[in-house]
């Protein structure tokens, strides 16, 4: 399903227009970013929570090429399912 | 901060920003949450734009072993869901590291087994930054550290099954380093310490951190900087200066980091790899000298504006007119002899003139010297044409008649830092000798004959054949002068050379 689809499903559901909903889950999304920015974990009853990993620089060797690269640190964005939803999923 | 956002709070935070009323909010938000699981089930891949992508895999069954008791296990083939975050919010997110760029490496480059940071910056440490890594360490030790994640946890063994968006699958290279952000931050190519990192980066972010915190942290963090560090373990004050990473980071670790990522893209393989810093610890002690305790933000700004600046101005001011002063004492010096004031005048010889005789001391009356000197110029510049350049050396020349008074044509043999034979603030010199060189003003002899002659041998020098012939080596400028050498460190084996005789003054 992708973003369009998404949308207009959502936008049924919810009785707004598309472009209202399309308003809303830019919104949404802003929110849910500047928590995570904040490094704040989001954490969604049924659904699963969002949170943010810092992972340490490291050594990766490319398998390809074998080319030793150092990869920076980061801040990676996780997701994690609850188990109601694997369940369901399963 | 680590604090955990409910749905409610979600649906609060996006009512603000949509202005829907919150009741409305909440049910969108729920609503929206339901349809990304419904799809997922149904269409096992969703996507939202601005969020990223929901995927189901399928993973296979595998052996493996139980981690309590260690025997083997047989974990069954299952699906997992799978978020990728779109480029829009994880660059949001990385934005304190957003500088950073993988970097290669090349052969032969390794890293140094892992060290306690505390011991290790303690034992450098200079008296001058005990302070502030003093303080450091307490808010490091204090700070309860995020975890760090390293790369292969069993989540991450999912990410690799399936091929990330952005990245192949990389192969880790088999000991974990534990490394910390801070090494990406080396900021020196050099193999000591890296104390220099953390002075570097503690200098240049906590002036920027001043500017930017808030009233209470600064005031909190204040108390307790100006004190020993034991009284940073306040829980307010990690909190709150990390509170301060989020808002700052941009501005403070991209300066700092670019210019050494710059470095690093520059030199990898140069810099040697200090135990890196982990990635959240805050590097950035607000660290002020004493002088600034006791007072509220607003002084505090102004009072570390107005003291740069009054320093930076000073400081300038001070320079411009000693530059000015010493022109003008020049050019004045120079005038009165009638030459032009040069700007390659080489301070050398005019330092190195100590007159190595009786009493030319610079205390003479500055009139006085100006005569005498412009007594002994005139002089000089009669007898130039006989005492020529063949006794002063190339390179000098250019600036002899520039430095008029001073004879920087003394061929300066290797060993010979002695002073250049006339001084310009030599009263004696008034009467000048009517020899032929008066290059000899300022000496303590008088050539007045030829004593004989030596034969050059093989690894002599001028200055020994003074020493063994005259009694001194610094006599070898008058076998030097009498020779006419041009270039006195060059001496043939087998040439005779002139021995003068000289009468004490």
């Amino acid at each position: 399903m992708n973003n369009k689809e998404f949308v207009t499903e959502l936008a049924k559901q919810t009785d707004h227009s598309a472009k209202e909903t399309q308003t809303l889950i830019t919104a949404l999304v802003a929110e849910i970013c500047a928590q995570l920015t904040d490094e704040n974990q989001v954490s969604l009853q049924g659904f699963g929570n969002f949170e943010v990993k810092k992972k340490m620089e490291h050594v990766m060797i490319n398998p390809s090429t074998r080319q030793r690269m150092l990869v920076p640190p980061r801040i990676d964005i996780k997701f994690r399912p609850s188990t109601t939803l694997k369940e369901a999923l399963k | 901060m680590n604090n955990k956002i409910l749905l409610l709070d979600l649906a609060n935070g996006t009512a603000l920003r949509s202005g829907l009323p919150k009741k409305e909010s909440e049910a969108f938000v729920r609503a929206f949450f339901e349809l990304i699981s419904q799809s997922l089930v149904k269409d096992k891949i969703v996507k939202v734009k601005g969020l990223g992508t929901f995927k189901i895999v399928e993973v296979e069954g595998r052996d493996s072993v139980n981690v309590n008791n260690g025997e083997r296990i047989h974990i069954s083939g299952h699906s997992k869901i799978t978020f990728t975050p779109d480029s829009s919010i994880r660059d949001a997110v990385n934005r304190p590291f957003a500088a950073f760029e993988s970097i290669i490496l090349n052969e032969g480059v390794t890293f140094d087994p892992v060290e306690e940071i505390d011991a290790e910056r303690t034992s450098v440490q200079t008296s001058g930054d005990a302070q502030t890594k003093e303080s450091a360490e307490s808010l490091l030790a204090n700070v309860p550290v995020p975890d760090i994640e390293e790369t292969a946890t069993e989540d991450d063994m999912q990410a690799d099954e399936e091929p990330q968006l952005d990245e192949e699958p990389l192969i880790e290279e088999g000991p974990k380093v534990i490394e910390e952000v801070h090494s990406g931050m080396v900021s020196q190519a050099e193999a000591d310490t890296d104390q220099l990192e953390e002075e570097s980066i503690t200098g240049d972010v906590s002036d920027e951190v001043v500017a930017k915190v808030a009233i209470q942290e600064e005031t909190a963090i204040e108390g307790e900087d100006k004190d020993t560090s034991s009284r940073l373990t306040s829980e307010s004050s990690p909190a709150q200066v990390r509170t301060t990473m989020p808002s700052s980071p941009a501005a403070t670790e991209p300066p700092v980091v670019s210019a050494t990522n710059s470095e690093q893209t520059d030199n990898p393989v140069a810099s040697t790899w200090h135990r890196p810093v982990n990635v959240y610890r805050p590097r950035y002690v607000v660290n002020h000298s004493s002088r600034f305790a006791d007072c509220s933000l607003e002084e505090l700004d102004r009072q570390d504006e107005l003291f740069s600046w009054k320093r930076c101005a000073l400081k300038t001011i001070l320079v411009l007119l000693l530059m000015a002063v010493s022109y003008i004492a020049g050019s004045i010096h120079l005038i009165d002899n009638g030459c032009k004031p040069e700007p390659q005048v080489t301070t050398k010889p005019s330092t190195s003139v100590v007159s190595g005789n009786k009493s030319a001391t610079k205390a003479t009356p500055k009139a006085h010297e100006v005569q005498s000197d412009s007594v002994v110029l005139s002089q000089h510049q009669e007898k130039r044409e006989d005492v020529d350049t063949q006794v002063q050396e190339p390179q000098q020349t250019s600036t002899v008649p520039s430095a008029g008074t001073t004879v920087s044509s003394t061929p300066k043999t290797p060993s010979q830092v002695e002073p250049s034979v006339a001084t310009p603030s030599d009263n004696e010199m008034v009467a000048a000798d009517a020899s032929a060189y008066p290059q000899l003003q300022g000496g303590a002899y008088d050539i007045v004959g030829v004593k004989g002659t030596h034969t050059v041998r093989v690894g002599e020098t001028v200055n020994s054949i003074a020493l063994s012939e005259l009694g001194s080596k610094e006599m070898s400028r008058y076998i030097i002068l009498l020779n006419h050498l041009s270039n006195p460190d060059v001496i043939n084996v087998g040439s005779r050379l002139k021995i003068p005789q000289l009468s004490h003054r």
